[in-house]
């Protein structure tokens, strides 16, 4: 009987140390949810602070089109199929594949999708705001992060309107129901909204505050002030670089371009490396990285016009020797020779060139140092050209001869006429803006008529989003010698 | 007369009363586990008269003492015992050892016998896996079950083969099975499990089988058991000692090409240490390597033909991978004595690899098993395994690999550096890979794990039907990983003219702390109702296992030549950390039914509750109902001794991944940015599974066991993309699409000879798999390594996709450009259609298949599954002669080479060399460089990874107890055993890369980085005291 009440117990014992009633709910430590990160003002200002890299990364990192963009403006060459720099290069060019099994359709995937995260997230932290939640001691913080979030607002629907034929347009006041529906609107309106946006985060730095230097990695933080300037200098590239052909920048607004970039950047905005970690600009690096990106011939060429303007395909070619009487003498201050090329013969000779840009090669040491974002000879350029295109020649031209191009260049003051100016724009933009910002060259190329036939213009929709919308194959898309309507792609060429 | 009749009378009296002389005998009938049998038939010899013993394995009868007692029990080997003076008989059966006779434990509510299983577990004990002893557990049952694919994608020494069972039925998961190591549900690979410990592997494929194992067992289950030192008799010790020592070695290597297509100066015989090129002009003193002071640049003759030699030919492969080895050694000690039973090994492993400059991979395992019978009730039972291990990887990771097949005939590895280090960084002055002589000899990238399985068990008596059994299970495992290069580690760029600079160096530690715990309860039932043996389970698993990871590293280093972190400026160190439980609770019931040892039935139940399920789907069923009849114990079937059949349906789940229910953001340097929108509604994917099977014993020399299952895996894990509109989330994880597959399998043993001196067992495994996409409600979508694989409803699960190439005129002339007519097409002598006239020449150039739209079109190019996997093994033994032999068999089933398309890209590729052939039939590079396409998916990539493969050969001798005394002139050992061992020796292919079988097996897909599988030969000496 003692056995039995021995064993009973045992039992009873054994049986509830292990049936015991577990609470199966778990927390994720690794990650927050929509309710912590918007938990506390401190929380959305944090959450808001991420932003900037969120438009940064597809602009900037090889997962974005920047390089093939530069490929297809003939201003970097690189006859590597990495992020579709070969595809955008060919001669005569080829139709953008905008099929999802095309490799390189995931970037324009990032870009698009990446943009629109940045959007989203700025309308998250506005309607927070709507809400009644206040940033800041009384809501001391209130105007930075306004003006933040409609600053990221603007810069990522305008990049896409740059670069897209058409996209969504949403805010912190779009209902359940529109985003829903998912209706594109074409890129113009896009722009619109975006300059819309950037306009009210100008109105909103017209108060006093900070924008931290890590939310931008800048080396200082930013004034009001100085946001202010910047939301200008971005704003007018919206407006410079919007044309899709030489009509349409005959026609933009060049008196809004004017205002903003009058009341642009003073000095360069620069955006510090960290060493390669997140703040790095990749279409810089694959641009000028041993074996990687090099000078097209077309810039070397104008910068000597004795070196040749293309490398013709044929084995023959002679190699043409270092410059010794370049009339830009940044050839011999930001570029380097290469007496022999890292590109492979059968993929045509039209890639090969004899310089790499080497203006930022310290940045090699560690990818530690400035990286400039804006230049202020970019925000200059916008300004002669504005003023130019509004019949202010010598005006334009001032800006321009007290510029890089004759301070940097040593090139001869331009004289003031338009064709003079805007080829000096253009030679500027290539030159002085290379390997800075995403598709500078690219946009002066497309509003000039320049890029070789059959280079599409804008991007369609990438592929993914079409399929995430239910949209019948084959994509619809643009480019190749077929389709150059000059709309959607180039009919022009300089070549 | 009357005296006659009296003596007869008495003789018969006297019989009668010998008869009549009949003693009570009682006892128990155990396991071999010490549990009782109940149902084990106790007959006197030589007549009818006998009993079965009662649930409690207890029996009693009347018997002579001249008898003699029969114990027979289906699986087990009959006893007889002479009962003389006993009046008490108690006996412990041991399981049968013949093939299909043998005690399976996983999946079922009891020991079965194999002639009584109504599911599918297959059984692989020790004295097979002895044969040849693999290096690890995971790669252990490759060839030898239908059924079973293992696949090693690369040669990596102590990494995990992929295990798969039957076929792959998930989207999102992984589909390698559930295992169990005594008892223990592991969470870790095999590769720290040492085989010669291992008594036997149960394999529980399908998931009718396995839906007692509930919510993980979707993909089958595993079971591992090791040895104990329960077998042996008591009062003895046994002592085991092998020692392994072999090679590893390369089979074969790439063709690569030998020739290429650029101009040489005239004057390039003078030279021998690099090539020399028209049209460049090289420093004085030049002998080899990158060298900024080269000016010009290769350009090609004429005809485009890679039919030139190299100033010197250089078989780079051959340079750089080395003969390796390995050897273990392992000493087991066993003993048993009336109450405890241990059993106590030690094995050191080490494997070199076959790269330079690397250790490879060495490991120690310790293991303690003991079983001690407290008193007549009460049992503990205690398994423990600790495993040490450390991985040396290459340094330069899987870029060696390609680096060395681009290297060109005439480039030295071993040109000094300008620093005077050895291998020259920049050997090729035309290209930008660098030396994989360097980075292996200059980088460092290591993994340590140490781990502790542990099973502690106590078994109590409650009955004589109820047992009672508790058991706690613990898997630790503690990971450190890290990498170092040095200061003057060489990188390409900076600004000196070389295009190399010193890296100034990185380092990085990782550690990961990975604890797995599990609490379980069962009471084990048994009893016997008239001809009706039931048994029964019910139990409760409590699962709890955490991760915790930390990262830390650095670059740039403050002070050189000292490994820490301490030496790099705190700004240029990051860190990062990872934390996640998981926590389940699981209830369930199993029983089994017997009539007559013929008609079998088993049905379970479970329910699992896990943190991993959504917070509305908290708690998922599974079942199971199977049923089997033995036809013959009722038909007499001329020259069949058994056959039944058996069928099966059950249900079985697999657990979504830790993060995928939660709504995500994710966070980096303190910010945070939207990742995954949470589903409160995710639950485990399921499949159900039917199963039908025959199982046959004929003509006294075959087993045969014949398998179809058909499983429909339902509610898979889809990561949904969203708009980026709404909140910016990318995706959510719903539950939503089906595969279904069929599986075809046998298992055909055959007894060949079988005399005294000679036998001759020969196996056949064989198994058929398909598997479809049935539902997918999201746009189909591609997979796996560049997108390669295609997901779409009603298409293959593993078809390959991507673009293909015109091969009939019928074919272009649909598709013609415009101004052309099919007249300006031909086919080529490869059967590509080409432009007319252009054969040989650089317009030599395959046509891209359009769609009806004129786009390129994507179409399925490949199907990664093999038409069927076979193993047939042969072991001969006469008299202590062994040889053994197992051929391991894909037929079917495409690579994707993605390695040879690269080396396209460089004119390294094997197929590009024109060098002998006759002009007429020479092709300029460029038609070669149409099919590469800038390494976009193409169908002249894919090939067929058909092969047959000596995956284990052995030959042996083993000594007698008697041989060795007469050698030695004393008892110096119980026996001893010389192997030579071969592991996958030959293969027989029409693969051109290193090895079919590579990648994995969702992902069969050649890339540049993987480390080649090698051959293994080795000597084995095994010695028993």
């Amino acid at each position: 009987m003692k056995k039995i009440i021995y064993k009973g117990f045992l039992l009873a014992f054994l049986l509830v140390s292990g049936v015991a009633c577990h609470d199966l709910e778990v927390e994720n430590l690794n990650n927050p949810d929509t309710a912590k990160v918007l938990a506390s003002d401190s929380d959305v200002k944090t959450l808001a602070s991420g932003m900037f890299i969120t438009w940064y990364s597809p602009t900037h990192w090889t997962n974005g089109i920047s390089h093939m963009l530069s490929a297809a403006a003939d201003n970097l060459t690189c006859s590597w199929g990495n992020f579709g720099m070969r595809d955008q290069s060919w001669e005569p060019r080829k139709a953008w594949d905008n099929q999802p099994a095309y490799s390189y359709s995931a970037n324009s995937n990032y870009m698009f999708r990446k943009l629109y995260e940045a959007v989203s997230t700025a309308n998250t932290v506005l309607q927070v705001m709507d809400g009644g939640l206040d940033i800041g001691d009384n809501g001391a913080d209130n105007n930075l992060v306004r003006s933040w979030s409609k600053f990221i607002q603007g810069l990522g629907l305008g990049y896409i309107g740059l670069n897209y034929d058409k996209g969504f347009i949403v805010d912190e006041n779009s209902t359940p129901e529109e985003i829903a529906a998912a209706e594109f609107f074409p890129y113009t309106d896009v722009l619109d909204a975006a300059l819309t946006k950037l306009d009210e985060a100008i109105a909103l730095a017209g108060n006093s505050f900070e924008i931290p230097a890590e939310w931008m990695n800048t080396a200082e933080p930013l004034s009001s002030g100085d946001f202010k300037k910047l939301i200008n200098s971005f704003a007018a590239r919206l407006v410079a670089y919007a044309p899709r052909n030489a009509a349409q920048d005959a026609a933009a607004n060049w008196a809004r371009a004017k205002t903003y970039a009058d009341n642009g950047i003073t000095s360069d905005f620069i955006i510090q490396g960290d060493g390669y970690v997140r703040w790095i600009n990749e279409h810089w690096v694959y641009s000028v990285y041993p074996g990687w990106g090099q000078t097209d011939m077309r810039v070397i060429n104008m910068m000597d016009d004795d070196q040749p303007a293309h490398w013709d395909d044929d084995a023959s070619f002679p190699f043409p020797p270092e410059s010794t009487t370049a009339e830009d003498q940044r050839l011999s201050t930001d570029f380097q020779y290469k007496s022999s090329v890292p590109f492979r013969v059968e993929r045509g000779y039209y890639h090969f060139s004899n310089y790499r840009f080497s203006r930022y090669d310290y940045l090699l040491a560690g990818w530690f140092g400035d990286m400039p974002e804006i230049l202020l000879s970019e925000n200059d350029l916008i300004r002669a050209e504005a003023r130019a295109n509004m019949g202010d020649l010598p005006g334009a031209a001032l800006i321009i001869n007290n510029g890089t191009r004759v301070t940097r260049g040593g090139l001869a003051p331009v004289l003031p006429t338009l064709a003079a100016i805007k080829d000096a724009i253009h030679h500027e933009r290539h030159v002085e803006l290379m390997a800075t910002s995403l598709g500078i060259q690219f946009y002066e190329m497309r509003k000039r008529d320049l890029l070789q036939s059959g280079t599409f213009l804008h991007l369609p929709v990438a592929p993914q989003i079409l399929e995430t919308m239910g949209v019948a194959r084959p994509f619809y898309t643009y480019g190749g010698p077929d389709a150059a309507d000059g709309v959607n792609a180039s009919n022009g060429g300089w070549r | 007369m009357k005296r006659v009749l009296l003596t007869f009378m008495m003789l018969v009296l006297v019989s009668f009363f010998a008869v009549a002389q009949d003693r009570d005998i009682k006892g128990k009938v155990t396991d071999e586990t010490g549990l009782g049998l109940p149902g084990v038939n106790v007959l006197i010899k030589g007549t009818t008269n006998g009993v079965a013993t009662q649930p409690d394995g207890t029996y009693q009868l009347a018997a002579p003492a001249s008898g003699v007692l029969v114990f027979r029990f289906l699986g087990y080997v009959t006893q007889e015992v002479q009962i003389g003076t006993q009046t008490t008989i108690d006996i412990q059966l041991n399981p049968d050892a013949t093939d299909l006779g043998e005690i399976v434990v996983s999946g079922v509510a009891a020991g079965t016998p194999r002639k009584k299983l109504t599911v599918t577990v297959a059984k692989i004990d020790a004295e097979r896996l002895s044969l040849a002893p693999a290096t690890s557990a995971g790669n252990a049952l490759a060839g030898k079950v239908a059924g079973v694919r293992v696949t090693s994608g690369g040669g990596t020494p102590g990494n995990d083969a992929s295990v798969q069972l039957r076929a792959d039925n998930n989207l999102s998961v992984g589909s390698g099975p559930m295992v169990v190591i005594d008892g223990v549900i592991i969470e870790g690979g095999l590769s720290d499990i040492n085989v010669d410990d291992i008594e036997s592997y149960e394999v529980i494929k399908g998931a009718s089988a396995a839906s007692l194992y509930g919510s993980r067992a979707g993909n089958g289950v595993i079971v591992i058991t090791s040895k104990r030192g329960n077998n042996q008799n008591i009062g003895t010790t046994n002592i085991t000692v092998r020692n392994e020592i072999g090679w590893q070695q390369l089979e074969r290597t790439i063709d690569l090409a030998e020739h290429h297509a650029f101009t040489l100066a005239p004057d390039y015989t003078s030279f021998d240490k690099f090539t020399k090129y028209a049209g460049v002009t090289y420093p004085a003193g030049y002998v080899g390597g990158f060298d900024p002071g080269i000016v010009g640049n290769r350009s090609f003759d004429a005809d485009h033909y890679m039919d030139n030699p190299f100033g010197r030919n250089i078989d780079q492969q051959k340079e750089f991978f080395r003969t390796g080895s390995n050897h273990t050694n392992y000493v087991a000690v066993s003993t048993r004595n009336a109450t405890t039973n241990a059993f106590i090994s030690f094995e050191n492993n080490a494997q070199t690899g076959i790269i330079p400059n690397t250790d490879g991979f060495a490991r120690q395992n310790i293991r303690l098993n003991i079983d001690h019978q407290i008193n007549d009730w009460l049992k503990f039972s205690a398994s423990n395994l600790i495993a040490n291990s450390t991985q040396n990887n290459p340094g330069g990771g899987g870029g060696i690999f390609f680096n060395i097949v681009l290297a060109e005939p005439d480039n030295d590895l071993f040109l000094p550096n300008p620093d005077g280090q050895p291998y020259y960084y920049r050997h090729n002055q035309w290209s930008n890979e660098t030396n994989p002589l360097y980075s292996t000899s200059k980088q460092v990238n290591k993994n340590e794990e140490k781990r502790i399985i542990g099973n502690y068990r106590l078994n109590m008596d409650i009955a004589s039907w109820i047992n009672f059994e508790a058991s706690y299970s613990t898997e630790f495992r503690e990971i450190s990983s890290g990498s170092y290069s040095p200061y003057d580690t060489y990188t390409l760029g900076g600004t000196d003219p070389l295009g190399i600079t010193y890296s100034l160096g990185s380092i990085s530690e990782n550690t990961s702390e990975r604890n797995v715990q599990q609490v379980q309860t069962t009471l084990n039932l048994n009893g016997r109702f008239g001809d009706i043996t039931a048994k029964g389970k019910i139990s409760y698993l409590y699962e709890n296992s955490t991760i915790h990871n930390v990262n830390t590293s650095g670059f740039d280093f403050g002070i050189r030549d000292l490994p820490t972190l301490s030496a790099i400026p705190t700004a240029n160190i990051s860190s990062s950390n990872y934390q996640q439980e998981v926590i389940a609770s699981n209830y369930f019931f199993i029983g089994s039914l017997d009539y007559k040892d013929k008609i079998l039935f088993d049905g379970m139940f479970r329910i699992d509750g896990s943190s991993l399920f959504g917070e509305n789907e908290r708690w998922n069923n599974y079942y199971r109902v199977s049923g089997g009849y033995r036809i013959t114990e009722d038909l007499d079937i001329p020259n069949v001794q058994e056959l039944k059949i058996r069928g099966a349906y059950g249900v079985a789940g697999i657990r979504p991944g830790f993060d995928w229910q939660y709504e995500t953001y994710s966070v980096s340097n303190g910010i945070a940015s939207a990742s995954t929108l949470g589903n409160k509604n995710l639950k485990p994917s399921r499949t159900a599974e039917t199963e039908v099977a025959i199982n046959a014993e004929f003509l006294n020399r075959f087993t045969l066991e014949a398998i179809y299952a058909n499983s429909v895996t339902s509610d898979q894990f889809l990561s949904v993309r969203l708009l980026p509109i709404a909140g910016g989330f990318s995706s959510q994880y719903q539950n939503a699409g089906a595969i279904e597959s069929n599986t075809f399998e046998f298992n055909l043993g055959v007894n060949v000879i079988k005399s005294e001196n000679l036998t001759w067992d020969a196996n056949v495994v064989f198994s058929r798999t398909r598997q479809t996409v049935t539902e997918l409600p999201i746009a189909p979508y591609t997979f796996g390594t560049d997108g390669l694989f295609y997901v779409k409803e009603g298409e293959t699960y593993g078809s390959i996709y991507g673009n293909t190439w015109v091969k009939s005129l019928d074919a272009m002339s649909q598709q013609l450009p415009e101004g052309r007519t099919i007249a300006d097409y031909e086919i080529n002598s490869e059967g590509y259609v080409v432009r007319a006239g252009s054969q040989g020449t650089t317009g030599e150039a395959p046509v891209k298949l359009k769609d009806s739209n004129g786009l390129d079109a994507f179409v399925k190019i490949g199907d990664g599954n093999p038409d069927f996997y076979a193993g047939f093994s042969n072991t001969i033994r006469y008299k202590g002669f062994t040889a053994y032999v197992l051929l391991d068999i894909k037929e079917g089933g495409d690579v994707y080479n993605r390695k040879s398309q690269w080396l396209t890209r460089d004119d390294r590729n094997g197929i590009m060399d024109q060098f002998g052939k006759p002009d007429s039939e020479k092709k300029a590079l460029e038609y070669y460089k149409g099919f590469y396409d800038v390494n976009s998916n193409n169908s002249y990539w894919v090939e067929d990874a058909s092969f047959v493969k000596l995956r284990e050969v052995a030959l042996g001798y083993t000594f007698t107890a008697t041989q060795l005394q007469n050698f030695f002139g004393f008892d110096a050992f119980k026996g001893a055993s010389l192997r030579a061992i071969g592991r996958n020796l030959v293969t027989f292919t029409g693969y051109s890369g290193y090895d079919p079988e590579v990648g994995s097996i969702r992902n069969p897909v050649d890339g540049t980085g993987t480390y080649p599988n090698f051959r293994n030969y080795a000597l084995s000496l095994s010695l028993n005291f």
